[in-house]
């Protein structure tokens, strides 16, 4: 059985993610004590009070949640980097970078937030020059690693790169808005919505987040405590600009 | 005279005129208070909360004061003498509110230049005051230093004060020395010194911790050492890499030396 999904709330609920513990016991009729420990360590400790509806939810997020005042991007550098020829095209698998969320659900209404995590270690890099450019999230993947994603840690990105141009190109990184990361599951396997990377020159290329699952049957991991990205989805369709979330790397890739 | 007719001096005008007239002023206020609502809600996301407030206020006073001269103008009011009244008055004002009309016009090219923002760590180097950025006025700026002290700046002087913006660029650079012993393998302690670095999420890692060998000093090698941060946590990580340093290179059994002086006597 997978680790993501809904538990019921009872008298001890013990769940284990690699070297995370997450224990939530109850303290009274309505009130639990949730807890979640490393290496016997207590790391975050807190009371919430819920009713029989109530249930907790273990789900991958976006990697927005930790260091949440640096960074909103996330860079992936390829390893090794690859070349395009002209006017071509080529599918590879990449990883990104996920957090763990958990949460207090209750069915049809909103979710709280209780707690989130990275299995990783976070790591942070500038993209682009300090006066204009972004502090992005950090993520060192594989080409196409047969292994595949690193559970709970990584999800796979199957990403499209097309070089329209007349020129060989050198793609050694991608940068993308983590806050527009749509995440799909199938059996505690994580994916990043179908991506596309246009090569617009030497120097610029846009990152296309399509708003679409990768391949059928996954099932669509919940965003938590973000209207952000419902809203510019709606102004997105709402003016006919189409349903893409869109990054221009101007700084190289 | 009829009854309905009224003068004062230079001025005769009658009841329907002066209906007018205050009809006319009553009107300037309503479209003076709607246009400048509208103004603010127009640049509401191009400036600061404080500065479209200033707009509204500026745009409802100008359509009040162009409302109030039209109904003067109607009752065939004669500015002359107000003007030259007006224009003494306006020169001793003037000498009178001199620096506050400086700040005034210095508040309003901070607003557009923006030099910084509400909640910058910002260094006004004239005056030797550091603080963050906690409200910027029609004529003061207010900064709370980094020991907890409001500090209320005019205008004026920080319009022609040299200042640091610390918070302005996203990334930040923390440049820190350290000096090994003479008998140490240079190359080793680097490499300790980098994975040591490498293991903190702060510090980023491109650009790269850049660490060389900078000096060869009287009684240590000197070490370099570069990091680049974001601005956010800049400090946080300045206090905290001196001491990882430390600990990394006394854990590697590195020496750290301190100042040393042999001292030879000839023996007479």
């Amino acid at each position: 059985m997978g680790l993501f999904g809904l538990y019921s709330l009872k008298d001890r609920l013990a769940i284990e993610i690699n070297n995370e513990r997450i224990i939530v016991e109850k303290k009274s009729i309505d009130t639990f004590c949730y807890r979640r420990e490393r290496s016997d360590e207590i790391i975050e400790s807190k009371i919430f009070t819920a009713n029989s509806a109530t249930e907790l939810s273990v789900t991958p997020l976006r990697p927005i949640h930790l260091h949440q005042q640096i960074a909103r991007h996330v860079m992936v550098c390829i390893n090794p980097s690859f070349s395009l020829p002209p006017r071509s095209e080529v599918s590879l698998t990449l990883t990104v970078p996920i957090e763990v969320g958990v949460l207090a659900s209750v069915v049809e209404t909103s979710d709280h937030l209780l707690d989130f995590f990275s299995i990783s270690k976070p790591k942070y890099a500038l993209y682009g020059p300090p006066e204009s450019g972004f502090i992005c999230r950090f993520h060192n993947s594989d080409l196409n690693n047969s292994a595949g994603s690193m559970p709970y840690a990584e999800a796979t990105a199957f990403v499209r790169f097309e070089n329209p141009t007349s020129s060989w190109v050198s793609v050694h990184r991608i940068v993308m808005d983590a806050y527009m990361f749509d995440l799909y599951l199938k059996d505690d396997i994580v994916y990043l919505e179908d991506t596309k990377v246009i090569i617009d020159d030497e120097k610029t290329a846009q990152v296309l987040l399509n708003n679409k699952p990768p391949m059928p049957g996954l099932q669509e991991a919940p965003i938590v405590s973000d209207a952000l990205k419902r809203f510019r989805l709606g102004l997105l369709e709402r003016t006919g600009l189409g349903v893409k979330d869109r990054f221009l790397m101007e700084y190289g890739y | 005279m009829e009854w309905y007719e009224y003068s004062i001096p230079g001025v005769q005008f009658t009841v329907i005129q002066l209906i007018i007239a205050l009809l006319v002023i009553a009107v300037g206020v309503v479209i003076g208070r709607m246009v400048s609502l509208s103004a603010r809600r127009v640049f509401t996301t191009a400036m600061s909360d404080h500065s479209s407030y200033l707009l509204q206020r500026i745009v409802n006073y100008f359509v009040i004061i162009v409302a109030v001269l039209a109904a003067l103008s109607y009752l065939h009011v004669d500015f002359t003498g107000a003007l030259l009244a007006g224009g003494f008055l306006g020169i001793i004002i003037g000498f009178a509110t001199q620096s506050v009309v400086a700040n005034f016009i210095s508040g309003f090219f901070l607003q557009i230049e923006k030099p910084f923002a509400i909640g910058n760590s910002i260094k006004v180097m004239d005056s030797d005051i550091q603080g963050v950025v906690t409200a910027i006025n029609v004529f003061s700026t207010t900064l709370c230093s980094f020991d907890g002290v409001n500090t209320r700046i005019p205008n004026e002087k920080l319009f022609t004060s040299k200042i640091l913006n610390y918070s302005k660029h996203v990334a930040r650079k923390v440049i820190m020395n350290v000096g090994i012993s003479y008998k140490e393998d240079v190359a080793k302690a680097i490499d300790i010194l980098k994975k040591k670095l490498n293991e903190n999420p702060l510090i980023l890692s491109e650009p790269e911790p850049l660490i060389y060998l900078d000096d060869l000093g009287d009684y240590s090698l000197n070490l370099s050492i570069h990091i680049w941060a974001p601005s956010a946590t800049w400090f946080t990580l300045k206090t905290q890499v001196v001491q990882q340093v430390k600990e990394a290179l006394d854990l590697a059994g590195v020496e750290i030396p301190f100042v040393q002086r042999v001292m030879w006597r000839d023996n007479l």
